[in-house]
């Protein structure tokens, strides 16, 4: 699993974060501490791109929720983009779809940050 | 067709990636397609992660048998654990409330095996004179037989 996070010129105080890898029990906790790491220094408005996560487990899922419980606390704002077809399918199935703001393109995530 | 396979590995977290990878070359070979393998790799990562945080508590030393039936009409997995007895009965379905800071997070890994694979069985361990613990998912391949089966009929017209 790899984690590489830029701030697009357009939008500087979004942060995005692509994840690439098994997103699987693993790795998980790893990404989770990294991410917390970056909202604790002040990154709260984070876009996560999943185009490059290949497997998503449960312990997967679960990050995102606790990230958005966490950024919740900071009035921040987590949004989702670029899921694959598969990815979305577990999304569907355990009724989180609609709980996340998830786009298709990075240019639609990054114009809904007002 | 009736194929067996089997292969031992360490319980260990890091060792996901591999069962993963041994299962989808066997899927692979007999020609399971995209969508099915995955479905199957996601039940079995999940029976395999319970194995290791559950049966064994994060412990290192434990070994998980991962056994693979194939014939014309299903694919059988079983995973067999030697840790603690892990009763899944005891964990809840998942609430799905609309809320995420109400959403419980638990739960999640055994409602996704069993939505992805038509059966899934747990034996425990000291019952009925087993001395391993084993849960056993089964795919239909004839209830799938559109998504599924292309590969096994290409392969029997020779196509």
């Amino acid at each position: 699993m790899a984690l590489k996070i830029k701030n697009p010129e357009s939008n500087k105080d979004v942060t995005i974060i692509y994840l690439e890898g098994r997103l699987d029990v693993h790795y998980s906790a790893e990404v989770e501490e990294e991410i917390n790491k970056l909202i604790s220094d002040g990154h709260t408005k984070l876009l996560i791109d999943l185009h490059g996560v290949e497997y998503l487990s449960s312990s997967g899922l679960r990050i995102f929720i606790a990230i958005s419980r966490k950024l919740k606390e900071v009035n921040g704002v987590l949004k989702l983009m670029r899921l694959s077809e598969t990815t979305r399918k577990i999304f569907k199935i355990v009724e989180l779809i609609d709980m996340f703001d998830i786009y298709d393109t990075e240019e639609d995530a990054l114009a809904s940050f007002v | 067709m009736n194929k067996n396979y089997s292969k031992t590995f360490e319980a260990k977290t890091e060792n996901l990636e591999q069962i993963s990878i041994y299962l989808d070359n066997i899927l692979k070979k007999i020609r399971i397609n995209k969508e099915i393998r995955e479905e199957i790799l996601i039940a079995v990562d999940e029976a395999a992660t319970n194995i290791i945080m559950h049966s064994y508590k994060g412990k290192e030393g434990g070994k998980i048998r991962v056994n693979i039936n194939v014939n014309n009409d299903k694919i059988e997995i079983s995973l067999f654990d030697n840790g603690q007895t892990f009763d899944p009965s005891k964990i809840k379905e998942p609430i799905f409330t609309n809320e995420l800071d109400t959403r419980k997070i638990g739960g999640l890994g055994i409602f996704l095996m069993k939505k992805f694979m038509d059966e899934v069985t747990f034996y425990l361990k000291n019952t009925n004179l087993r001395n391993e613990n084993e849960v056993r998912m089964v795919k239909y391949l004839k209830k799938n037989s559109k998504e599924v089966l292309n590969g096994f009929k290409n392969k029997k017209s020779g196509k």
